[in-house]
């Protein structure tokens, strides 16, 4: 197996770890999730990966002054969807006895 | 002392750590990913495979219904005396300063009509064009030879990269030495091949072109109206009917070196894809013949009998954008074209139209570098005619002095290095390409002309003008490895820095 079919299938055995781990804490927040919660919570860490792969690809090309803005620019948007989706994720959790 | 509890992790507290863990280095193996991306060879379309798989682009989806060309007028073929730059600026040079054998034979104090024809008669309708060639052989050519004695260390490496490639061009393929009715049928095929279908032939050939070199290629029915006037190669001076076997015209494309070409005007070349382009023509136009068909190969940089961006358009190779240069999927505007003309039957390709009109209407990137002012910030190309037809025109001549002022191996180039189509083929750029494809409203477009203009630098038009006005800037800086002072132990002075000694 080749060095890059190695690193994507690390990638997805840890996928399964951190969805497997993300379940354990929402249940320890006390948030109820469902298709919807889930859906926006990986939407959500797609775009954070985005956030870093973008501006590294142009570090990669180079263009390290472009991918520092766009950058900063990514991280903004990173952080008003997280704050977003949390509000979303969380409305109405019940803290949990754990 | 009482012992202190043992903390005990749970299984839980496991897998929550895993997961935040898992998720950093996720994170951190995107980041590393990413930044290979961006440096991976197998981004430098052209340059990483011979094998055809740089014509990605899924074309059939874009066929053009309608012709290519607004036709706004009666339609005649190009002037390779006056209208081709190289051609009226060789015989202005010559009447001015003559050769080895051949005394000068005009100066302008003698006026216009001691010129001779085509030229008296041309610069009579054009005053404005005589004015600009003058100013360069007078002016802008001797400027150069002072700055080059300033500055040529610096460019010296860009220099020998580029006559490393131009060195094929004085030696293969040997110049036609027979007009086309024999030069094209010469070591050809007694009896003709008959191919399956035209479209095995088609497929043929453009599998053989890409094994020559060729990242891309099309084919199209050849239109007169693209070949030259007069002096066809290997004939004797004077008009010529385009030959009845120029049918079909085969259009090969190869990327300059991605690198060096973001660094126009500085230290890019032309070279390096002329080179190729023009061997993979030339090597292509025999293959034919050995099928028993008559060949002629176009190529760069001056072995033509025919204007090429058009044909490109023809052969669904790609669009004319506003600089003049015809933009593809694969390669943008960087990349380099010949032209095999023949009468092999084959199944010809259609124009294609991805959007390239309307962003190049938004876009003006180019315009807006370009440090002659040679291209139009005009909303659309309306209103532009060349030759009956109606298409994006640029201003050769004042593009052409540009050049002579320019420092770097021979021309500028920076309009397709700023073209935000010429651009590697990394899946950030393909990214942007499918949006701005699939996007009919133009929001796509307008947001990464946007971005390109706010968050990506660029040196600004005077830049790349020669000192005091500029600094022989180049679009991005050059890479390390055409950096002279990287290498070898030499003092230059580095006009980029302000070293204007």
């Amino acid at each position: 197996m080749s060095a890059t079919a190695w690193i994507w299938f690390v990638m997805g055995a840890l996928s399964i770890v951190i969805l497997l781990s993300a379940h354990v804490w929402m249940q320890d927040f006390g948030i109820r999730m469902n298709w919807w919660k889930w859906t926006l919570m990986v939407i959500w860490y797609g775009f954070l990966n985005f956030t870093l792969a973008l501006p590294m690809t142009l570090v990669g090309e180079g263009e390290s002054f472009a991918a520092l803005r766009i950058f900063f620019l990514l991280v903004v948007v990173a952080v008003i969807l997280g704050v977003g989706f949390w509000r979303l994720i969380a409305a109405g959790r019940k803290p949990s006895s754990r | 002392m009482p012992d202190r509890p043992r903390r005990e992790i749970s299984r839980r507290d496991m897998l929550k750590i895993g997961g935040l863990a898992g998720a950093a280095i996720q994170v951190g193996a995107v980041a590393g990913v990413a930044v290979h991306a961006g440096q991976n060879h197998h981004s430098y379309g052209g340059w990483e495979s011979f094998e055809g798989n740089t014509q990605f682009f899924d074309r059939k989806s874009h066929l053009m219904t309608g012709p290519a060309y607004h036709r706004v007028g009666a339609t005649r073929r190009p002037s390779r005396h006056t209208e081709y730059i190289f051609g009226r600026a060789r015989r202005l040079h010559l009447a001015l300063h003559g050769e080895a054998d051949q005394p000068p034979t005009w100066k302008p104090e003698d006026g216009l009509k001691k010129l001779g024809e085509p030229l008296a008669g041309f610069y009579d309708k054009h005053p404005d064009l005589l004015a600009l060639d003058l100013e360069r052989e007078t002016k802008l050519n001797p400027q150069s030879k002072l700055h080059r004695s300033k500055y040529a260390g610096y460019f010296e490496l860009a220099n020998a990269w580029s006559e490393g490639w131009a060195d094929v061009f004085y030696h293969y393929p040997p110049k036609p030495s027979s007009p086309p009715s024999e030069s094209d049928y010469e070591g050809i095929r007694k009896e003709p091949l008959t191919a399956k279908s035209p479209g095995h032939a088609a497929q043929l050939i453009k599998q053989v072109a890409h094994l020559y070199g060729a990242s891309l290629v099309g084919i199209a029915e050849l239109n007169p109206d693209w070949v030259y006037d007069v002096d066809v190669q290997g004939a004797k001076p004077g008009p010529f009917e385009v030959p009845p076997h120029w049918k079909y015209a085969i259009a090969l494309g190869v990327p300059h070196e991605w690198d060096q070409m973001l660094s126009n005007p500085a230290h890019g070349t032309s070279y390096d894809a002329y080179a190729r382009s023009r061997i993979a023509a030339a090597r292509l136009s025999v293959f034919i013949k050995k099928l028993g068909y008559p060949a002629r190969a176009h190529m760069p940089p001056s072995s033509y009998d025919l204007i090429i961006p058009p044909i490109l358009v023809d052969a669904g190779i790609g669009e004319q954008g506003r600089h003049g240069f015809v933009i593809t999927p694969e390669l943008g505007a960087n990349f380099r074209a010949a032209v095999v003309t023949t009468n092999l039957p084959m199944e010809t390709d259609r124009p294609i139209d991805f959007g390239v009109r309307d962003f190049c209407n938004r876009c003006k990137i180019c315009a807006e570098q370009c440090p002659s002012g040679s291209i139009s910030h005009a909303e659309t190309n309306q209103g532009m005619e060349t030759r009956g037809y109606r298409h994006w025109e640029i201003n050769q001549t004042t593009c052409f002095n540009f050049w002579a002022t320019a420092m770097g191996p021979t021309g500028c180039r920076l309009c397709i290095a700023t073209c935000p189509y010429s651009r590697k083929n990394n899946w950030v750029h393909g990214m942007a390409r499918s949006m701005s494809l699939h996007d009919p409203t133009g929001l796509a477009d307008h947001a990464m002309t946007w971005m390109q203009k706010s968050f990506f630098d660029a040196p600004g038009a005077e830049a790349y003008l020669p000192p005091p006005d500029g600094r022989f800037a180049g679009y991005r800086p050059a890479p390390k490895w055409l950096d002279i002072e990287n290498w070898f132990d030499v003092k230059v002075n580095n006009p980029q820095n302000g070293d204007h000694r």
